[in-house]
């Protein structure tokens, strides 16, 4: 085990409004974090995700409970001796002025410089080596305000970089990106604490990526269990499920996603083929509320390879086609009279 | 980074000597350039009337706008940053409103009293009215900030603004025409009602503004991220937000008490030097902020004095009629305005 870097008991969190009292957004929790470890948090909206972040990071004081950062008391720390442990990469928008990317992440040396301000060669060298992690080395001379979502994120970690924290706390750094960005930043992040021995606490609403990326899960609830473990664990024992199901939504514990519970009554269609077509014409299939089996008759499609090219055989009741795309053949599915089809697979399976 | 970091910085030195000779070589009487230099080196000359004109009303006149431009340029800067708004100026926040109130209490209710706005024992009066009103409304400003957003704060200035007006229309009513006339005065600005006695005052307390904002500039730059990153680099927010308020009560407070409400240079310097410099960075900007408030506050009362002829214009028409074109071309004509206060 390394060492832990984050230790918390008792913890609740929440909010002191004078006179109206108290506002408590969780029970108890205790909390570990380890050096070199990726911990996403996840939960639905006004779970308190933020709150947690907030208070771990000391922008906000906890109701009861205590902290720990490396074996001090969180509370009794000066704001430059936090500044030292602890960065965050915050989901409130900012103002950057005119800032170029290289003198916003510069920001970053905030608590090792002197009254002015002023940056060290070795500060600067820093500041170059952050830039550089984060693969940002050609966006250093150029304005923030001239970023897009995915450039201005990476300055931001690259600026809670420079700060050289044990631990980096982010709230929905994916947030505003597109997929293959989103990866880029959970890959980059898993390398980042692999490599500069810090850990990273980060909230996101993307599960499938948490599920791959994180070393650990927190799981917070409203006004349920917070839970934490392993990924794989949390999927094993249901917790995941228990999170996030509702009415409408099931967990597949199988791809790990989520997805709309089929409706009942769903009609049933065999598919046949193999590799990737076939993969995405289920996809395509699952869209359409069909739910796809491997029956071999009745109503079934089947995916063939024909001159190099993917063919799609439909076999619906009489009828039967082929098409070469699955627009097509989802356009074809769509003109099927609804009544004769249940009949017919409802027979065909008896 | 690209040009020589001095270079601006030198330019503006060159054009801050320029701005105080000329404004120390005009005025209602004519006096030959050469004359000028004899009698700030010491020497008799011709006119024996000259040299007091040189060095009891143009000298200290010129040393008090280049003080003042330089303290309300600056307190516009720490304003605009703090609370992250384009439009946050001493004016614009209440500052000089309650400056005004304060003076208007004094001078007014002193009434046939006597005291005017000459004399020392007078001034002193007028400045703690002037820090005072200032102090009282940015108090009340924080108090408010901790708990609406940025641009209410901004209407509440505004409110303040109109509630001080209206009391100071309600003392004018019931003052005496004598006090309300140089009242009127006061409210047009002007540089020139300092002199050096009151210089001995007015000095120390924008020097000790100026030190606390120059001392200011690294929690700035943090600040300049919003006041949660700030303090997630260490930045004591609550402590620097009261130095910084310090400082403006101090600056704007203690100029509008000695030379009326001034506006215009409060806004818009902050804005021509981060147009002119390209940086957000205080580091760059205070510098640049406080010779560029002295140069322009210099030449809007060298513009004032008409030079050649004996007409006195008041100064705040010539801080905005010089000043809006100015502006309005650098920020309409560069789109920094926009990266500096926006995502």
């Amino acid at each position: 085990m390394t060492e832990a870097l984050l230790e918390a008991g008792g913890l609740v969190l929440g909010y002191r409004r004078g006179r109206r009292g108290v506002l408590r957004v969780s029970s108890e929790l205790d909390l570990t974090v380890r050096a070199g470890q990726l911990v996403c948090l996840l939960g639905p909206n006004g779970a308190g995700k933020s709150t947690l972040l907030r208070t771990l990071a000391g922008m906000q004081p906890a109701l009861s409970g205590w902290i720990r950062l490396l074996g001090r008391d969180l509370a009794k720390l000066s704001p430059s001796e936090l500044a030292r442990r602890v960065s965050v990469v915050l989901t409130e928008p900012m103002t950057t002025g005119n800032l170029t990317s290289r003198m916003l992440v510069s920001l970053g040396r905030y608590p090792y410089t002197d009254w002015t301000g002023r940056l060290s060669t070795e500060d600067w060298a820093k500041v170059d080596r952050a830039l550089e992690v984060l693969g940002a080395e050609a966006l250093a001379e150029r304005p923030v305000a001239e970023l897009s979502d995915g450039e201005r994120q990476k300055i931001l970690i690259a600026r809670a970089l420079a700060q050289e924290p044990r631990i980096m706390i982010l709230d929905e750094p994916t947030s505003f990106l597109d997929l293959p960005r989103r990866i880029e930043m959970l890959a980059l992040l898993r390398e980042l604490v692999r490599s500069q021995g810090c850990s990273v606490i980060l909230a996101t609403h993307h599960l499938d990526l948490a599920l791959h990326y994180a070393d650990r899960l927190w799981l917070q609830q409203i006004d349920g269990p917070f839970e934490s473990g392993a990924p794989e664990d949390l999927a094993l024992s249901g917790a995941l499920e228990r999170t996030f199901s509702s009415r409408d939504l099931r967990f597949d514990s199988e791809r790990g996603e989520f997805r709309f519970a089929r409706r009942q009554g769903g009609q049933r269609i065999g598919l046949q083929g193999e590799g990737l077509p076939v993969v995405w014409t289920r996809h395509a299939l699952e869209r359409l509320g069909f739910e796809v089996t491997a029956d071999l008759e009745g109503d079934r499609v089947r995916v063939v390879e024909a001159e190099g090219s993917n063919r799609w055989q439909w076999f619906f009741g009489e009828r039967e086609g082929c098409e070469g795309s699955i627009e097509s053949l989802t356009a074809r599915l769509s003109e099927r009279p609804a009544t004769p089809r249940a009949a017919v697979s409802t027979s065909s399976r008896q | 980074m690209k040009t020589p970091p001095g270079l601006g910085l030198l330019l503006l030195l060159g054009l801050l000597a320029l701005a105080f000779g000329a404004n120390v070589a005009t005025g209602s009487i004519h006096i030959p350039i050469l004359d000028i230099f004899s009698i700030l080196l010491g020497r008799s000359t011709d006119n024996p009337a000259w040299a007091s004109v040189i060095l009891k009303l143009r000298l200290p006149q010129a040393v008090t706008a280049t003080l003042a431009g330089a303290a309300l340029a600056v307190s516009g800067l720490q304003m605009q940053t703090l609370f992250r708004n384009p439009l946050a100026g001493p004016f614009v926040l209440g500052i000089s409103s309650g400056a005004s109130l304060g003076v208007a209490l004094v001078v007014l209710s002193a009434g046939a009293g006597g005291a005017t706005l000459s004399g020392w024992s007078g001034n002193l009066g007028h400045v703690v009215a002037g820090i005072g009103g200032a102090s009282a409304v940015l108090v009340i400003v924080l108090l408010t900030a901790r708990r609406v957003p940025t641009l209410t704060l901004l209407i509440l200035g505004v409110l303040f603004g109109y509630a001080a007006s209206a009391m100071v229309s309600i003392l004018l009513r019931f003052s005496s025409a004598e006090s309300v006339q140089s009242y009127v005065i006061w409210t047009l600005g002007e540089f020139s009602g300092v002199s050096w006695s009151q210089l001995t005052l007015l000095a120390p307390l924008l020097v000790v503004g100026l030190g606390i904002a120059g001392a200011s500039v690294k929690p700035l730059n943090a600040l300049l991220l919003g006041e949660a990153y700030a303090r997630s680099m260490g930045v004591s927010v609550g402590r620097v937000r009261i130095w910084l308020i310090a400082s403006t009560a101090l600056l704007a407070g203690a100029v509008t008490a000695f030379c009326g409400p001034i506006g215009f240079l409060g806004i818009a310097v902050p804005h021509l030097a981060r147009s002119l410099f390209q940086s957000s960075d205080h580091r760059v900007l205070m510098p640049r902020v406080i010779l560029l408030g002295a140069i322009l506050a210099l030449v809007a009362d060298l513009l004032a004095q008409v030079p050649g002829s004996s007409q006195v214009l008041p100064l705040n028409a010539i801080t905005a009629l010089l000043g809006t074109p100015v502006v309005i071309w650098v920020i309409v004509g560069r789109p920094s305005l926009k990266d500096s206060f926006s995502r």
